[in-house]
């Protein structure tokens, strides 16, 4: 599992492995990650990128049909700090 | 040989005296996670001094002093300190602590006799509030905590909470809402502490004992961890759906059915969820006012809104704000699925298991239009009335009001339910204000709503 700039996501729930590359932070950044029907990705994650003072974007999706995988911030320099990581993607 | 003696003694003795544990006493249990640790009066044998600093230590029963599972290092907390989250674990574990004293001249005391407690089973941040008079028309309330005590929690208190901490302005699908987090809400009379016999409602982040999930947290029979309600008042997008964006006309001039439906018809294309907001999600938001302002009067307390005008003014321009939540009151009329009356004004009121039937009471709200002195507390299978605010008892003058709103009883055919007043309702306009006597059908100026999302 790689969280950063670089995501590589285990999948879990038989959705295939989330590879992804974000853009380099400008500023610091909240990056949330969720598991997502296909109707809303076909790749079923949807990854939600805060600045600081922004209003967070949320899935459309039904709350109980969206899945949490991963939170967690970024500094300018890239460096990481983890927020929360779903127990399921943890042993994955 | 010279005898000389072993050692000598001072002229006096002197030194501070140990200090004495004085709270959570010996042996207390049901300490919650962030217990107030008090000592005795700084004391000193032989001279004076005065009382620098203290020092505050935890153990687990477990551990012993050379790992304690706290220590405050020296401190300016004298004679009490509140020991920081995140050091106690909930489960009903035992611990030790203890106190030393540190005088500006003579340097520390010896550690106080260690005591004992013991914590809460579940850590919950729970807080609450009492009627304490009924009447004046806005009542006398008081905030209180778990066990019935009077409390007065700072603005800091509310945005640390778990609840009210976490309710943000977020967008869905474009559209502005305001995240309102999964809480336990508890109705009933105070059983101990300063406001024993009082009527009061509590809320707590965790499933403690006494507390049940507060139902605008289900959807089709599953627990969510949130419910999204619009941060505005719904506009008209273009005929279609509604939506929820700042500077836009409410829309209005529609009846019930077609603002369902333009509410609902926005979910497609993987967006899912949205929905009117309905009589659940009114009252989560209800009670939270409640609490963190300290009383139901948001006229008086927050702001006026727009109830003393000719018109409605376009979303996010009045100050009818609560935690980023606009026009809350006052406006426009908000339709408020979820809750009906029928031709003998029995209520009915959508299920607790977010599925959206109505669960028919067999309630009669009998009171007449009046200011709210009184709401219901009625529990009966798959309903629970006192998680909502419909008025039970209401008088006919303003001063006797105990909720500052006023309420229109249901008239002797089937009537749904609006919240908030209007642009022109002065005083009786409110978070609380309901407007019980129209139908479905009934299409007004003043009869908006809001979207919500789960």
């Amino acid at each position: 599992m790689e969280l950063g700039t670089n995501i590589n996501l285990p999948g879990i729930n038989g959705v295939q492995d989330l590879e992804h590359t974000l853009p380099e932070p400008e500023t610091n950044r909240r990056i949330k990650i969720y598991q997502v029907p296909e109707s809303v990705s076909a790749d079923r994650y949807y990854i939600s990128i805060t600045q600081p003072g922004a209003v967070e974007i949320m899935p459309p999706s039904r709350g109980k049909n969206t899945l949490l995988l991963v939170d967690y911030s970024q500094n300018q320099k890239g460096k990481v700090a983890i927020n929360y990581i779903n127990e399921e993607v943890k042993s994955a | 040989m010279e005898k000389r003696p072993f050692f000598t003694c001072a002229a006096a003795f002197t030194y501070i005296l140990t200090p004495s544990n004085v709270s959570p006493g010996a042996g207390d249990t049901n300490i919650a996670e962030q217990p107030t640790l008090s000592g005795g009066a700084f004391a000193v044998h032989g001279t004076v001094d005065t009382h620098a600093a203290s020092q505050w230590r935890i153990r687990s029963s477990a551990g012993d002093w050379a790992t304690p599972v706290y220590d405050s290092g020296e401190s300016a907390d004298l004679l009490s300190h509140v020991v920081p989250a995140g050091n106690l674990l909930e489960g009903e574990n035992s611990y030790y602590f203890q106190i030393r004293y540190k005088g500006t001249t003579l340097g520390w005391s010896d550690w106080s006799q260690e005591t004992s407690f013991v914590t809460k089973d579940v850590f919950a941040n729970i807080v609450g509030i009492a009627m304490v008079a009924s009447g004046g028309g806005a009542g006398t309330w008081q905030n209180i905590d778990a066990d019935g005590n009077n409390i007065t929690p700072t603005e800091s208190f509310f945005n640390n909470h778990p609840v009210y901490g976490g309710i943000e302005d977020v967008a869905i699908d474009s559209q502005a809402m305001v995240k309102i987090p999964k809480f336990y809400i508890k109705v009933g009379t105070v059983a101990s502490g300063d406001q024993a016999g009082k009527k009061a409602w509590w809320i707590s982040d965790q499933p403690v004992s006494g507390f049940a999930l507060q139902p605008a947290f289900m959807d089709t029979g599953t627990q969510i961890d949130q419910f999204y309600i619009g941060k505005y008042e719904a506009y008209n997008t273009g005929g279609l759906v509604v939506g929820s964006v700042a500077d836009s006309a409410p829309y209005v001039n529609v009846d019930f059915p077609t603002m369902s439906k333009m509410c609902t018809d926005r979910n497609k294309d993987g967006v899912d969820g949205f929905h009117m907001l309905n009589i659940h999600e009114l009252s989560a938001v209800q009670v939270l006012c409640l609490i963190e302002n300290g009383g139901p009067d948001v006229q008086s307390s927050i702001g006026q809104g727009n109830v003393s005008s000719s018109s409605a003014v376009i979303t996010g321009a009045s100050n009818a704000v609560w935690r980023g939540i606009c026009e809350l009151w006052g406006n426009t009329r908000c339709m408020i699925d979820g809750a009906q009356f029928d031709a003998a004004n029995q209520i009915k009121v959508f299920d607790q298991n977010g599925n959206n039937t109505y669960v028919a009471t067999g309630v009669t709200l009998g009171a007449a239009s009046g200011w709210i002195t009184g709401v219901y507390a009625d529990i009966g299978t798959g309903y629970d009335l006192g998680t909502m605010f419909l008025g039970k008892t209401t008088d006919g003058t303003e001063g006797n009001g105990s909720f500052g709103d006023y309420q229109i009883a249901p008239g002797a055919t089937v009537n749904v339910c609006y919240q908030g007043g209007a642009w022109s309702y002065g005083s009786q306009a409110g978070l609380f204000y309901l407007n019980l006597d129209n139908s479905a059908s009934h299409i007004g100026p003043d009869f908006g709503s809001r979207l919500a999302k789960v």
